[in-house]
């Protein structure tokens, strides 16, 4: 997405996909630094790291936020064996037929989490050894989705204007 | 319009958007939720999609991914794969064949601390294939022991095929990998018996090398020390129970980066371009999971895994027959789908049915993956052959060509494994 075609939609879409993106990968080496640390105390002390395990699954969700980084530099899982061997301009129209409607099921997705994460609000509902609230996580995971529809209506109208197949 | 009838209609569609180049992960979210808006309304289908996508992620055991992921790619980074190469070929260079069959070794060492298959073949191509071309190897044997030896990164555990396999049936994860072990020493061996038949019959296939002096190939046993006491820490930490799979990803993590500094392998490049990697790799898998448990949901809804069931089991006809059905859906799939889609398209559809016939979960699982391991090397679309003929610039006809012994060995594998399924419930069985 870098250079003369790029406009301030794909610089906005690389920009906060990329910070979340580095912001994922300080998630994963906490991960591994926090679960290490209960290991070896748990193992060693017999004193285990109360809520490790919890502040681990909240971090998992939160790497949410990195989907739409990988999506862009083409991390995402397709089966191509058909589409590759159409003609350009068929993948084309294919390929934008296939992004809306992928862009229709992130927005559901998006749509879902709130309304969830609106629910638990309501409810209070805490985690049950850190007492942490459950609710802005449904949030966090909603702006992870959120910014893959951003990703993925840059690809479409990209893929409208022709920039890119 | 009978609920059963709208599952069928479901997969179809989702097949038509996965092979029309749609994400995986969001071709399955879609069709899943579409169907659930279909046969039980628009809020129960909302409360569902955000309900299921939250559950899928805020799980303790899915951390195993980006941990695995991690320690694979940064593994593969340090340069542990060309040591042990280095110390087979010392070894069994000399005899008719011995690179490649050094080349299977380092495979399936590799394998025990590398979850990637595609992380592997790439690690091992790099120096086995240069050295296999110097001694006048054939260019399909060289590149077929080196795609296929590749694939023994989702056998031999940790595994990232195991995992996704047991999020999607609530097994253990520790269980599986240990099922993958002993199955993941015989697939090796029998790889390293397919070497030999080939260079048995075309001598000039595989030529044998100069001998090394035996001072020379004990000091060479140093250079695996890294990995098996990376092994050790992995696998023998989860079988004995010190430590669940999911801490042993963010424990091998740790000792692979440990092992890094030691050797002063280390570098900040490599470092953050694994968790770069990771990130991107971990996204992608989370959307692939999300997908498959929203798809679950609607297959569940619809009954169609138990109108399968009822049906199959109402069939005059023997249960290994209905696996031999299963074996062939599978290597077709294997052929069209990377292992990851291939799993969590297929098993929320068949494995109610294998269970139900009475096959052990666990035990499936294992055969799952060596089926999916066939699919990474045979042709229209196996990922292996593909990594390998980009990264060494080797045409994909002539790898395609060197698998087929090797493919011959993993269905025999397979047949073995089914007469004796012992041989991969045998470790499970003793945790």
């Amino acid at each position: 997405m870098e250079g003369q075609g790029e406009n301030f939609l794909d610089r906005f879409v690389n920009s906060i996909s990329w910070v979340l993106g580095v912001f994922s990968t300080f998630l994963v080496v906490a991960m591994a630094c926090i679960t290490t640390l209960d290991v070896i105390l748990r193992v060693v002390f017999r004193a285990p790291l109360v809520g490790a395990a919890e502040v681990c699954e909240y971090m998992m969700l939160s790497l949410a936020l990195g989907i739409a980084w990988g999506a862009l530099k083409g991390k995402i899982i397709r089966v191509n064996v058909i589409v590759q061997n159409l003609s350009p301009n068929v993948q084309r129209i294919l390929n934008t037929i296939m992004l809306v409607l992928s862009l229709g099921i992130c927005i559901f997705i998006v749509w879902g989490l709130i309304k969830d994460g609106i629910g638990w609000q309501r409810m209070g509902y805490m985690s049950s050894v850190l007492q942490l609230p459950k609710y802005p996580f449904y949030f966090i995971l909603a702006s992870g989705f959120g910014v893959v529809c951003v990703a993925i209506l840059d690809l479409i109208i990209n893929a409208f204007r022709g920039l890119k197949s | 319009m009978r609920p059963e009838t709208v599952g069928i209609a479901g997969i179809v569609l989702m097949l038509v958007f996965m092979f029309g180049g749609m994400w995986v992960g969001l071709a399955m979210a879609l069709v899943g939720f579409a169907g659930c808006v279909f046969l039980g309304g628009m809020d129960k289908a909302l409360l569902m999609l955000g309900g299921t996508v939250y559950h899928t992620l805020s799980s303790y055991t899915l951390t195993v991914i980006p941990m695995f992921v991690l320690m694979s790619t940064f593994i593969a980074r340090i340069g542990i794969s060309s040591d042990l190469f280095a110390a087979a070929h010392k070894w069994l260079g000399h005899i008719r064949g011995g690179i490649a069959i050094a080349t299977i070794f380092a495979c399936a060492i590799f394998a025990a601390i590398c979850g990637s298959s595609f992380a592997e073949t790439l690690a091992i191509a790099k120096v086995a294939l240069p050295e296999m071309r110097k001694r006048g190897y054939s260019e399909a044997l060289s590149c077929g022991c080196v795609a296929c030896g590749g694939t023994l990164g989702i056998l031999i555990p940790p595994s990232l095929g195991f995992v996704a396999y047991a999020m999607l049936t609530e097994q253990s994860v520790g269980h599986l990998f240990m099922a993958g072990v002993l199955p993941g020493i015989l697939l090796s061996a029998l790889f390293i018996v397919c070497i030999m038949v080939i260079s048995y019959i075309d001598p000039k296939a595989a030529p044998p090398g100069e001998k090394t002096p035996f001072r020379e190939k004990i000091l060479s046993l140093r250079l695996t020390g890294p990995a098996l006491i990376l092994i050790l820490l992995v696998l023998g930490g989860i079988y004995v129970g010190i430590f669940t799979p999911t801490e042993a990803g963010a424990i091998g993590v740790c000792g692979a980066f440990f092992i890094a500094l030691v050797s002063k392998r280390f570098t900040w490049q490599n470092f953050v371009e694994s968790l770069w990697d990771t990130v991107q790799t971990t996204g992608s898998i989370i959307v692939l999971l999300v997908g498959a448990y929203v798809f679950s949901k609607f297959m569940n809804l619809s009954n169609l895994p138990n109108v399968m069931c009822d049906f199959i089991g109402g069939l005059a006809i023997s249960k290994y027959m209905v696996f031999a059905v299963v074996v062939i859906i599978y290597l077709i799939i294997g052929m069209f789908m990377d292992i990851l889609s291939a799993i969590v398209v297929t098993v929320p559809i068949i494995y109610p049915v294998m269970v139900s016939l009475g096959f052990d979960p666990i035990w499936f699982g294992v055969i799952v993956v060596l089926l999916m391991e066939a699919g990474l090397v045979t042709p229209p679309v196996g990922m292996n052959v593909f990594v390998l003929s980009s990264s060494t610039s080797t045409p994909m006809n002539t790898i395609f060509r060197g698998v087929w012994p090797f493919v011959a060995a993993i269905v025999l594998c397979i047949v073995i494994l089914a007469l004796f399924p012992q041989i991969a419930l045998f470790l499970p069985s003793h945790m």
